[in-house]
């Protein structure tokens, strides 16, 4: 049962997957579930294959063993742009975003599918609330996306997958290179967005904050999950704190 | 003595992968190849046969030239057709006309071929990939144009009949011993391709072709680099086609038409560009395959289209790639379950540290009043910065604030409106950004700018290129000086290497690497180029919170060492922890400058940036 009440239905199930690049292996056999409206944090250090996981499951990479389901049906076989029309999102690390189009327009190309059956007065009126709530985009809404300084780009990709209305939003990073007031309003976005119904698996280097805002938490060591469990059951793990939390939480807490 | 020593122990505590890319060539074993197959041409007695033998190795020496500027420099210019044909005109005419001795003759080609290269090398100083292709296509009409219309010089459209044949020493060569010279000198363009891409010079050569920000950030000469590999590959090409027109004792100007220079380029795209054997495989498969097909001359394009479509689309790096995969397959799993724990944790140590970062003497870096706008975005007004020896200056704002346009500004990346920048009292705003770098203004990229294609080590040792280059001709014929220089730089980087925790990755393509470690491979190679004022974009991004520590101490030890740096960086205990002063910016403008616990207390950078709470807390 979710806190809500509901039956706990799960929209994304990863069975014993198995990746690699090349001869080197990156997932051993992972186990990860994600169920509807829930807040999943994925945490771990570098390298242990956070984003392998994410990018084998939107297909960008195609694992060596095991399955994914994802709305019950299994996607292990079908090519990235197929995944994301199913609805799961993913934004990789690295701000892709179109540089040679303004920010306005890359939003309209994020609500690309939604265009046809809202009608793009719905559509303006989310991208409006979404330059409200980060207005540091809106003052360079009219200037190509290439010509943002980094950290509004990262802003920028996270707030086109945001419009998109995702059934699972999958974001590796979104605080990499970002100012830490605009973390704060970033984090703050996807509690809004849970409460919203959105599902969100979020991959964080600041564990802690991620954590805190999430249901649930898995930490991925060495391409396999170490632990699992409810969030605040993590958060107050000895191992978990002396590993992944350091001392972020004196800088970010 | 002593270093060399400790350089070959070094050599041999590398990994397998990493030893295997910079083993030296067995000479013995080119030679001795190189002689049989001499041998073997020089007992071909059958003329159709011997035209063939000629052809294709005339035609091999053309695509390795052409991969050390297609493939390795990846310079997309592809009028090697008309290099070629400029080197069998001018050699044969040299002879015809001026009555020139063979040698001086063939000398005189390949010159001119290079003057052509060098001239090619001017655009390329601008363009890159499809324009730069493009342009060359136009180089290419306009030589075929004037070896067609030129007539009384060039014999217009049916070209030089009757060219003599080579001689040494009034002696002429007949065919067999022809084809012995144009066999040794393909043996030793294969040779010294091999060998230069082993070399330093190699390792700058796809630097540059990979990411040529990153190689100019690291103070490689990339003008100057181009210019070489440009004139190398064309002296190349031309001295080929001198020996096509002494051999076959005919030019027209079909050789060096556009679809002659396609079809050299179809050679390395079909055999694999950018490896060691493809250009020699798709040589061979593309002088031979039309012959095999004279009998269906009709069908002849059309099979080649085949071929090229399967090949590309099933290999896309060619014939190279499809043998590869089978000697692996026939070699079975060994291979695959040796490498497999390369992924090694990360042990940091500073063993290595003092070794590998040269001790700088005092300096002093100061940016004054710096303005610079991007087509009416305001980015930065009156903004300013100053970092000296031994000090470690923090440089923080909101996102879209400045900073990395300032970094930009200052290593010369983009050009201030406004202002000035002195290194050491010396004004260095408008200088190249290579220029900066080598006066000892290294920086790191926010988003990391791999050389892909290289492993961690080799990226390492690319950024040592502005220092230790060995002279062309020594990394052509893998000399001693060219090795020594290789093992010096190899030492270094292990060093870094080890400072940052890559070490067990050395041997790993910098492109299957996390973003974290990439960000360490940008620190540890920015290092290797040895700056005087390291300037760090976002260092810490991506790093988890024991990384970030490790980042700190490294950070300190730098500054014992007397480097200057400047930390751009959003990981507030990072900074507050290493910097001895910070700059704040806020909208391009400076606002605020004083030490972490000036800058932290002070209001308006609670406000612009850390926001009110956070402040609080980081204060308790």
């Amino acid at each position: 049962m979710s806190r809500d009440g509901q039956p706990v239905k799960p929209l994304l199930e990863v069975r014993n997957l198995t990746a690699a690049y090349g001869s080197a292996t990156v997932l051993y056999g992972v186990d990860i579930t994600v169920n509807e409206g829930e807040l999943v944090a994925l945490v771990g250090s570098n390298g242990a294959g956070k984003s392998t996981l994410l990018r084998t499951i939107s297909g960008l990479v195609s694992p060596a063993g095991g399955e994914i389901m994802f709305l019950g049906r299994p996607i292990r076989q079908l090519a990235p742009e197929h995944i994301t029309r199913l609805g799961l999102l993913h934004v990789p690390e690295g701000r892709h975003v179109f540089p040679d189009q303004s920010a306005e327009d890359n939003l309209y190309l994020g609500a690309y599918r939604r265009l046809r059956s809202e009608g793009r007065k719905r559509i303006r009126a989310d991208i409006e609330a979404l330059f409200e709530r980060f207005p540091q985009i809106a003052e360079r809404r009219k200037n190509l996306a290439g010509l943002l300084s980094g950290g509004e780009q990262q802003i920028l990709a996270i707030a086109r997958a945001l419009i998109a209305r995702p059934r699972l939003l999958m974001l590796d990073e979104p605080s990499l290179g970002l100012a830490p007031a605009i973390i704060d309003v970033v984090f703050d976005t996807l509690v809004h967005e849970r409460r919203n119904g959105m599902t969100i698996l979020l991959v964080e280097q600041l564990a802690y904050a991620a954590l805190s805002i999430a249901d649930r938490g898995y930490v991925l060591s060495r391409g396999t999950v170490s632990l699992s469990g409810p969030s605040q059951l993590l958060l107050n793990d000895a191992q978990v704190r002396r590993a992944y939390l350091g001392e972020e939480r004196h800088a970010f807490g | 003595m002593h270093s060399a020593d400790l350089a070959s122990a070094s050599l041999a505590a590398l990994p397998v992968a990493a030893r295997q890319d910079l083993r030296p060539i067995n000479k013995a074993l080119v030679l001795a190849a190189g002689a049989l197959l001499m041998v073997a041409g020089w007992s071909i007695s059958d003329g159709y046969i011997s035209y063939l033998a000629r052809l294709t190795a005339i035609n091999v020496i053309v695509a390795y030239s052409l991969n050390l500027l297609v493939g390795y420099a990846g310079q997309a210019f592809i009028a090697a057709g008309a290099t070629f044909a400029i080197g069998a005109y001018v050699s044969a005419l040299s002879m015809m006309k001026l009555g020139l001795p063979f040698l001086a003759a063939w000398a005189a080609g390949g010159i001119l071929a290079g003057i052509f290269g060098l001239l090619s090398s001017l655009p390329a100083l601008r363009l890159a990939g499809a324009y730069l292709a493009m342009v060359s296509i136009a180089f290419n009409v306009v030589v075929e144009q004037i070896l067609i219309h030129w007539t009384e010089v060039t014999g217009g459209p049916i070209g030089l009949p009757a060219i003599p044949r080579a001689e040494l020493g009034g002696i002429e060569l007949d065919e067999r011993v022809m084809l012995a010279l144009i066999i040794f000198i393909a043996v030793l363009t294969v040779y010294g391709s091999a060998a230069l891409r082993q070399s330093q010079w190699g390792r700058a050569l796809v630097a540059m072709g990979e990411n040529e920000l990153a190689a100019k950030s690291l103070g490689i000469d990339t003008i100057r680099l181009k210019a070489v590999v440009f004139w190398l590959s064309s002296v190349i090409a031309g001295l080929a086609g001198g020996l096509y027109a002494h051999s076959m004792q005919y030019v027209s100007p079909d050789v060096g038409t556009i679809f002659a220079s396609f079809n050299f380029v179809l050679m390395l795209v079909l055999g694999g560009i950018k490896t060691s054997w493809g250009p020699l495989f798709g040589a061979f498969f593309l002088t031979l395959l039309p012959q095999l097909l004279s009998d269906f001359q009709r069908y002849h394009l059309l099979v080649l289209g085949i071929i090229l479509l399967a090949v590309v689309t099933t290999a896309p790096g060619g014939l190279a790639q499809i043998i590869d995969s089978l000697m692996a397959r026939f070699r079975g799993a060994i291979g695959r379950k040796a490498s497999l724990g390369q992924s090694a944790p990360a042990n940091i140590s500073f063993a290595g540290l003092d070794e590998s970062v040269a001790v700088a003497g005092h300096c002093e870096l100061v940016a004054s009043a710096i303005d610079k706008s991007f087509g009416g975005v305001t980015a930065l007004r009156g903004a300013g910065i100053a970092v000296r020896s031994g000090m470690i200056r923090g440089l923080i704002g909101p996102n879209g604030s400045g900073k990395s346009t300032l970094v930009n500004v200052i290593t010369g990346f983009d050009r201030a409106d406004a202002g000035e920048i002195r290194f050491d009292e010396r004004r260095i705003d408008g200088r190249p950004s290579s220029w900066v770098a080598r006066a000892g203004l290294v920086r790191s990229f926010q988003t990391p700018r791999m050389f892909s294609e290289l492993t961690v080590l080799e990226n390492l040792l690319a950024a040592q290129f502005h220092r230790s280059a060995p002279p062309l001709v020594a990394a052509l014929f893998d000399l001693p000086s060219s090795r020594r220089t290789t093992r010096q730089a190899i030492e270094q980087a292990l060093g870094l290497a080890r400072a940052v925790g890559l070490e067990g990755l050395v041997a790993r393509r910098a492109a299957d690497l996390s973003q974290g470690d990439k960000k360490k491979l940008e620190i540890a190679r920015a290092l290797a180029a040895e700056p005087a004022v390291l300037i760090l974009d976002e260092p810490a991004a991506g790093l988890s919170a024991e990384e970030a520590t490790a980042l700190c101490s490294l950070l300190e030890r730098l500054r014992a060492k007397g480097l200057a740096v400047i930390l751009v960086e959003h990981h507030m205990d990072v900074i507050m922890r290493v910097c001895d002063r910070i700059t704040v910016l806020d909208r391009g403008r400076v606002i605020a400058e004083g030490t972490p616990r000036e800058v932290r207390d002070d209001p308006e950078v609670r406000r612009a940036y850390l926001g009110i709470e956070r402040a609080n807390i980081g204060a308790a």
